[in-house]
């Protein structure tokens, strides 16, 4: 192969490179109104249950540290929501011991103290509810 | 803002006297790239020794503990180290030289800005960040130690509980220095593990090449693999360390340096502290180095720093018994069924085409057609390789259902592997550009 063709092939392919490694939200971000894109990515969890994340915030300023919580999970739910919810509530409340409790599994969940219920009916559960937020209640069983 | 500056600083000043023990030659850029990258392997282990002995960790606790590592590392650096000596990659260039080199650089600065941008938009939210490693560091943190009941309670599985604790113990110490929680300016922790990978490349492609516009040519062409879009995991470490681990090696090979493949070896431990795949990593890189050249394995045994790093966390993960869903259960059961499903595996890997396909296409035509790149690049070519292999071999004794298993985590781990391959591609062209009547001056440099 004759060197001008080496020289040729070998630009082409770092170009190729280049181009090929860019990514073009590192240039975007720079030019544009990154309040919308916040709002966007600030929205994005919070979506799938709107008010939840709030909620969870509340129940963890009102329940003390290393305090067990159940998470009342309706029976109906779907498995992905349920795993949602649960998975969102141990971030928001770590520091305490979140357990999923399905409202079929209540009557053993003797031991427990603190009942989060989002959102749902709170005439349902015989306990008291020391906080409301949003669509969702928290319970303390005294 | 300001607090995780000074977690950065702190995490730089931490690593410092452990990068100042290896006696390299290395530029101020790539010292500070070690420093952060040990920084954060200093810290996790000092977290993780602090817990182990039941000591809460406080800014007390911790800040005596880690000045103590610390101070021991400097007072070992300052008889076994050359002290803060800086040797630029490259010689006396030309001032056009010195002016493009600046203008690339200047133009890679502005995509880690643009990196740490994106990064602190707003809290991080990956999913992998709040029910994985944020999660953890969060429990972590307001536990004051490392929560073993939550680990081992099996409700919590999905927080994958058995990875390694590096990350989340760094998001930990990010939280104690603060006095608080914080999720959204952490994300300045993905934009510098990879800062510290770039520099790193920055100066190996210098000295590589003798050239200092070549360097920053290299180094922005190869920033955004390590500017990872997975913010808030434990990716853009592991691309960092497993990069840094690999491409020291291969220097340390090459120049017959036990420094640099210790150094090496220790980002490759760090790796395994990271993530899981840094495991099939290790034995992949031990494989390429066996097989680097005739009784290549003989010089296997300069990896023992990764096995020493990486074993406290295997073996407090089996006396803890953490899940690992890949690797419990029956698993010779799973790998024979496993075979008969080898062809949904490769379908559903067709289906979900890595990202950046240019750059893929670019740097395997390159590797492949420079003609002697696979007999003088054999450690590299063999060890990622090698782990992609490991990679296929997971899909098929996953227990999870292939094609969720593969949608959701192949084009991210195949990143692991892009920042190494990308060096080597752009190694072989910056090489045919420089040298086009020969194809093997640098590699025999």
């Amino acid at each position: 192969m004759s060197r001008d063709a080496k020289i040729a092939i070998s630009a082409l392919l770092l170009a190729a490179l280049f181009f090929g490694t860019l990514k073009p939200e590192f240039y975007l971000i720079l030019g544009m109104d990154r309040s919308i894109l916040r709002e966007s990515i600030e929205s994005g969890p919070d979506s799938r249950a709107p008010g939840y994340d709030d909620f969870l915030a509340q129940v963890a300023e009102a329940i003390p540290r290393g305090e067990v919580v159940a998470l009342l999970t309706p029976d109906r739910l779907d498995g992905e929501t349920a795993d949602y919810r649960f998975y969102r509530a141990s971030y928001f409340l770590a520091g305490r011991s979140v357990k999923r409790v399905y409202a079929r599994e209540l009557s053993s969940a003797k031991d427990i103290r603190y009942f989060a219920l989002w959102p749902g009916d709170p005439s349902v559960l015989p306990f008291n509810p020391i906080l409301h937020q949003g669509g969702g209640t928290l319970f303390e069983r005294r | 803002m300001g607090g995780i500056l000074i977690l950065l600083a702190v995490l730089l000043i931490a690593g410092l006297p452990a990068a100042l023990l290896f006696d390299v030659r290395r530029s101020a850029g790539r010292l500070a790239g070690e420093a952060f990258l040990l920084g954060c392997g200093v810290v996790s282990f000092v977290l993780l020794g602090l817990s182990v002995s039941g000591t809460p960790w406080t800014k007390l606790s911790v800040g005596i503990s880690l000045c103590a590592v610390v101070g021991v590392l400097a007072f070992l650096a300052a008889f076994r180290g050359r002290g803060l000596q800086f040797d630029p990659p490259t010689g006396a260039s030309s001032l056009a030289g010195r002016m493009a080199s600046a203008v690339l650089d200047i133009a890679t600065a502005a995509l880690v800005v643009s990196h740490a941008l994106i990064a602190t938009l707003a809290s991080i939210p990956a999913i992998d960040f709040w029910a994985i490693w944020g999660l953890k560091g969060r429990v972590f943190f307001e536990h004051r130690g490392i929560d073993w009941r939550f680990l081992e309670d099996a409700g919590n599985a999905f927080a994958h509980t058995g990875y390694p604790p590096l990350v989340s113990l760094n998001y930990a110490f990010a939280s104690i220095l603060r006095g608080g929680w914080e999720d959204r300016w952490i994300g300045l922790l993905s934009t510098a593990f990879a800062a510290a990978a770039i520099l790193i490349v920055r100066d190996l492609i210098g000295r590589e090449t003798g050239s200092r516009w070549m360097a920053a040519l290299g180094a922005n062409i190869l920033a955004p693999l390590a500017l990872s879009r997975w913010v808030g995991t434990a990716e853009p470490a592991m691309i960092a360390y497993s990069a840094a681990g690999l491409l020291l090696i291969r220097r340390g090979l090459r120049e017959d340096s036990f420094r640099e493949i210790g150094l090496g070896a220790i980002f490759l431990g760090l790796a395994i502290q990271t993530k899981n795949e840094g495991i099939t990593l290790l034995i992949a890189a031990a494989l390429g180095i066996a097989m680097n050249e005739r009784r290549g394995w003989r010089k296997v045994v300069r990896l023992w720093p990764a096995a020493v790093i990486a074993a406290p966390w295997l073996i407090l993960k089996e006396r803890h018994d953490l899940a690992t869903y890949l690797t419990s259960g029956p698993l010779l059961e799973r790998a024979l069924g496993g075979l008969g499903r080898i062809g949904t595996v490769g379908e559903q890997l067709m289906l979900n085409a890595p990202s950046q396909q240019l750059f893929w296409a670019a740097a395997l035509i390159t590797v492949l057609i420079v003609g002697s790149a696979p007999r003088r690049e054999k450690f590299l070519i063999l060890t990622l390789g090698t782990q992609l292999f490991f990679f296929v071999v997971a899909y098929v004794i996953t227990p999870l259902d292939v094609a969720w298993h593969v949608a959701n985590s192949w084009t991210r781990i195949l990143e692991q592997l892009a920042l190494p391959l990308g060096f080597l591609a752009l190694l072989l062209i910056l090489e045919q550009l420089r040298r086009p009547d020969s194809s093997t001056k640098i590699a025999e440099a």
